[in-house]
């Protein structure tokens, strides 16, 4: 009997027969050392596992990079804290703040939920999520759930109903950008993976819920931002739009007041804020250039050059706008695009997170999940750093003393801002 | 898995990520001329392996008679030191044509995983590609979305026709099998070869259906250039037009023939010795040095 297969290594295999006695009866030998038969079987296996990967759509090496649908985003109003977690499960807290233990007013189980990559929109009565949709072509869609919900629909135990007051409105191609409302919010504006922009009524029949809508030239996941009854609003195909919010111009090209081409995709979201000249718009580049523009008509008042790409939303408080690039390095300009100061984190961890900026303490969450905390002055690390043992690339909220971050490991962590420890720690998953 | 891991990254798919980005950028941001073109880069890159390999083929191939004689030698150790000598001889090293193959598979593998990686469409996938990147490479700035439309092909999903794709990898696999198909003495395996020369097109065809079409261009484009390198090495056609054992057969029946000759004393082309000596082998070999003297195979009942 053979007992060992033949022909791969002739030399050793023999010795190593002979010596144990197993040369009896022969095989015909020999034969062509590398059979066909062996190359077959091996490219057979190869094309197995290739084969499971891509019907599955699953690893079956650990890459490096943790896969999922959305991530885990927070949003606050005056009390509460939203959390919407990847599993698609929308929860109310109350009481979160210092080592408060929070109480959960009520969950909500998303139904044909596929993730959410933007911060949920807070109104005075609804709460405005977000979902991505699939790859497969099913819409993403624009959730209204109110604030004040009855606490017994939608448990884990399946998708819950919408209730009266509530509703939902499918947009093709899914919102990766975040919904943001207009003041008296009687309009809700959502940008789409497509490379639309929509303006819904918050109130109304589902029929008349679009009001508006615009056409970028490539796919939008920029959160769009209103100010003076303008939306601005970047896009994947390297432009920045400027269009009108006004309801009577009706859909189209004729929104669209101005655009500007930077190098590079806009993949976060413009800032306004006052400049030297009037009210100017700020946004990052993938050129890596942070730009500056007139809001009122799009021209360049000044450009900055980043290390790396710049993916995260610049933000600003009264002094300086801050920038954070993919490389790690931290920039404070002046309103006239001068750096006043620029910091690099610990191991040059990219940051697409929007930064948040509470006193004189800028907060960075980074991709590697770890949570800096910077002297908006002179960019001086305050503190250590929190290991959130988990990827962050949602922005963090800020509520009662308390920054709560969204982890990809399925958790909220709130950090304490005054002394900076973690007092807070709250799963997604298993609830 | 740490190390395959860090290998694949390092020294595959970053390399190669930031190399299609290039050419994706140069070449009209059409990321189905950029894995084209590609593909060609990885032939030309292999193509010394690939002529020693077509070149290993062809000498296998003219050594088969004296394999068949080797294939006599009883004793083991002469058995492999004589045919050691003749791959000595001939400039033959058996795993020389594993080369290209393995170089083949790893490429495919790691495009499998740039495809998925580059032509993502929701922001983590965009995130991974980032880290990607080398921020030296002046294109990854620019270059950012990639688009993976390509003629009727979304590059990162399977082909939308379910036809088209399919039906050219299996074409090409075949066509790139049979004209590589090495001839083999063991009728065996010459079945195993002609089983293959069908099954792999078929299985890769099949799962064509499942995998991003722009693996399967990468595949169809290879095995084009791969008949094309094969055609200007070897200047025929030929084994396209042959049946499925190329070249073996007649070699080895010549041989059989010329040993026959050789050994048929006889004269009655039957080739008698050559059976006597298989009949000698089987008593020659170990089992016959370890009986017992005296006894005989054909005896009675084992002594009590």
């Amino acid at each position: 009997m053979i007992l060992f297969p033949r022909g791969l290594f002739p030399h050793a295999l023999d010795r190593v027969i002979s010596r144990l006695g197993l040369n009896r009866p022969r095989a015909p030998f020999p034969r062509p050392p590398i059979r066909a038969v062996h190359l077959a079987l091996a490219s057979l296996a190869v094309l197995v596992m290739l084969s499971v990967v891509g019907c599955t759509g699953r690893s079956l090496i650990t890459w490096g990079e943790s896969g999922g649908d959305g991530w885990t985003v927070t949003a606050v109003d005056d009390s509460r804290l939203y959390v919407v977690s990847r599993q698609g499960t929308v929860f109310a807290l109350e009481g979160v703040s210092r080592d408060a233990i929070p109480r959960i007013l009520w969950t909500h189980e998303l139904a044909q939920y596929h993730g959410a990559f933007g911060t949920p929109a807070i109104g005075r009565e609804h709460i405005y999520i977000g979902d991505k949709g699939d790859l497969e072509g099913l819409d993403g869609q624009l959730l209204a759930l109110l604030k004040d919900r009855e606490p017994t629909s939608g448990t884990i135990e399946g998708p819950g109903l919408l209730q009266d007051g509530e509703w939902s409105h499918a947009i093709e191609g899914g919102i990766v950008g975040a919904p943001v409302l207009t003041d008296d919010e009687s309009l809700v504006l959502v940008a789409s993976d497509n490379g639309d922009v929509y303006a819904l009524s918050t109130t109304g029949s589902s029929r008349d819920r679009l009001v508006w809508s615009f056409s970028a030239n490539g796919q939008v996941w920029s959160t769009p931002v209103i100010s003076d009854n303008m939306v601005y609003v970047g896009s994947l195909d390297r432009n920045l739009y400027a269009i009108s919010l006004d309801r009577e111009l009706g859909s189209g090209d004729s929104r669209l007041i101005w655009k500007y081409e930077t190098d590079g995709a806009v993949m976060g979201s413009p800032i306004v804020l006052d400049g030297p000249s009037g009210k100017m718009v700020v946004a990052g580049s993938v050129d890596r250039n942070v730009y500056a523009l007139g809001a009122s008509d799009g021209e360049l008042i000044w450009s900055f050059a980043g290390d790396d790409w710049i993916w995260a939303d610049p933000v600003a408080d009264e002094e300086h706008i801050y920038v954070a690039t993919m490389s790690g390095t931290v920039y404070a300009l002046d309103r006239d695009g001068n750096r006043v100061w620029e910091a690099t984190l610990e191991d040059g961890p990219p940051v697409v997170a929007r930064p948040v900026v509470h006193g004189e303490d800028l907060v960075i969450a980074t991709d590697e999940g770890k949570l800096f905390r910077l002297d908006t002055g002179n960019g001086q690390r305050i503190g250590g750093f929190h290991d959130l043992s988990g990827r962050v690339k949602a922005s963090p909220s800020i509520l009662g003393g308390n920054v709560f971050v969204g982890v990809e490991d399925n958790s909220v962590r709130g950090i304490d801002l005054e002394d900076w420890r973690e007092a807070w720690n709250f799963s997604t998953k298993d609830r | 898995m740490d190390a395959i891991g860090f290998f694949f990254d390092n020294l595959l798919i970053n390399p190669m990520l930031n190399i299609i980005v290039m050419l994706y950028s140069l070449l009209f941001s059409n990321f189905g001329l950029a894995i084209i073109v590609f593909t060609i880069i990885v032939r030309i890159v292999t193509l010394p392996l690939h002529v020693r390999q077509i070149k290993q083929m062809r000498a296998m191939s003219e050594m088969q008679p004296r394999m068949k004689q080797i294939q006599e030698i009883k004793d083991p150790g002469e058995r492999s030191r004589a045919m050691q000598s003749m791959w000595r001889e001939a400039g033959v090293n058996p795993l020389g044509c594993l080369g290209p193959l393995v170089i083949q598979m790893l490429v495919w593998v790691a495009l499998f995983r740039v495809l998925i990686k580059s032509l993502g469409t929701n922001p983590d996938d965009l995130v991974g590609l980032a880290q990607r990147l080398y921020s030296w490479n002046p294109f990854s700035d620019v270059s950012i979305p990639l688009n993976p439309d390509f003629l009727w092909l979304d590059l990162a999903a399977p082909d939308p026709t379910n036809v088209v794709l399919p039906v050219l990898v299996g074409a090409s696999t075949w066509l790139q099998q049979k004209m590589t198909m090495t001839p083999s003495a063991d009728p065996r395996q010459a079945q195993t070869n002609k089983m293959m020369l069908w099954m792999m097109p078929i299985m890769l065809g099949f799962i064509t259906l499942t995998f991003p079409s722009g693996l399967a261009v990468y595949w169809t484009v290879s095995n084009v250039a791969g008949v094309l390198i094969q055609y200007f090495i070897t200047g025929d056609l030929g084994p396209l037009f042959t049946k499925d054992a190329p070249q073996a057969q007649p070699v080895l029946q010549a041989a059989s023939e010329e040993e026959s000759k050789e050994n048929d004393s006889d004269g009655d082309g039957t080739g008698g010795p050559v059976r006597k000596n298989r009949r000698r082998s089987r008593r020659d070999g170990p089992e016959r040095a370890r009986r017992k003297p005296g006894r005989s195979r054909n005896r009675g009942p084992k002594p009590r």
